[in-house]
């Protein structure tokens, strides 16, 4: 019993840390919907698309190339790359999650967001027993699951509805803004981001290539920039 | 038809690689370290790859290769920067940065 209510507790703690969090799943929830069937997918696909790749960064981008034609190994590279921070925050979240069963471990990989990643290492770095703590990780991952499947669902069949003059294309950017703002916590974290954005409106290549090339130049300045200035 | 086919190989793929991702080095925890080499680089990813798509959204909003100068995006999404920095805050910045976007064109339309 003393073990089904500590589990309760986590998992609770879990939902609750995911409410502050909606403002920003909804509306990004919304815009891939709807931008999965703007690119040219059907209902069915757009919604499972939320539900397979569950990375609202990389569905975007994926229905954007398609939109637009290119190459399918571009599409899944550049996709791949989007997708490549989720290595780290496994790797750093992993040894947490050691005593698990696989089932567990399935689970909570497929589930992992940036924000259940952040919050969940921050929960297990709390002093106390952390037996239990993987039902607070699967509460907010479970919890921004659920609200980002309904969410893409309203944006598949709200999304036409929405006039075009009020220019919701903008929430786009702006969610990345709010993304990557707080990362940049030092000097080479500055320099990879202005190369990146430099990079990806001056090159000009074809297939769509600009993405991968842009990260590319970005992470290169990050690394040259630590070199350069030891101190970053 | 085939087009389609095409679309569900591309979400199957991508979700499976996004799972692989996710779950590797979870499950090989024990063994699986990365190089550090490539952990410093991965460092970088995230501020390069999220400018490398605001950016363009910004310079090309009716796609590339023509660059349409569009004074109140650039504006709001200036402004909306400096909501994100002091406001950490995903919900102030999408809901200002919107509020601004809305003015300029007003203001300068």
């Amino acid at each position: 019993m003393q073990q089904h209510s500590e589990a309760r507790t986590e998992f609770i703690a879990g939902v609750r840390d995911f409410v502050p969090l909606i403002m920003g799943i909804v509306p990004f929830g919304l815009i891939c919907g709807a931008a999965a069937l703007a690119a040219g997918l059907t209902p069915w696909q757009a919604f499972s698309m939320n539900w397979i790749i569950f990375t609202g960064s990389a569905q975007i981008i994926t229905s954007q190339l398609y939109g637009s034609g290119a190459p399918l190994l571009v599409i899944i590279a550049t996709a791949t790359i989007m997708n490549l921070r989720f290595m780290i925050y496994a790797t750093s979240i992993g040894p947490s999650l050691r005593t698990l069963n696989r089932k567990w471990q399935v689970l909570l990989a497929y589930m992992m967001t940036d924000q259940a990643y952040a919050l969940g290492l921050m929960r297990y770095m709390e002093k106390g027993d952390p037996r239990h703590r993987h039902w607070y990780l699967f509460g907010i991952s479970f919890a921004i699951w659920l609200c980002w499947q309904l969410a893409g669902l309203a944006g598949i069949l709200l999304g036409s509805l929405i006039p075009s003059g009020w220019s919701m294309d903008f929430i786009l950017p702006l969610t990345f803004i709010a993304v990557v703002v707080p990362v940049i916590t030092r000097p080479a974290m500055l320099h990879a981001a202005l190369a990146g954005g430099i990079a990806s409106v001056a090159l000009n290549l074809p297939l769509k290539l600009n993405l991968i090339a842009a990260t590319g130049v970005g992470i290169l300045a990050g690394l040259a920039s630590e070199k350069l200035w030891k101190k970053n | 038809m085939e087009e389609e086919l095409i679309a569900w190989l591309l979400i199957i793929v991508i979700g499976a690689i996004n799972f692989t991702l996710r779950f590797v080095p979870i499950a090989l925890i024990a063994r699986f370290e990365l190089p550090n080499w490539l952990k410093h680089a991965l460092l970088y990813v995230p501020p390069a790859v999220l400018t490398a798509i605001i950016t363009p959204a910004l310079f090309f909003p009716g796609g590339a290769p023509t660059i349409a100068f569009d004074p109140p995006r650039l504006l709001a999404a200036t402004f909306a920067v400096l909501v994100a920095w002091k406001t950490r805050s995903a919900l102030w910045t999408v809901i200002l940065g919107m509020v601004a976007l809305w003015g300029l064109q007003a203001l300068l339309s």
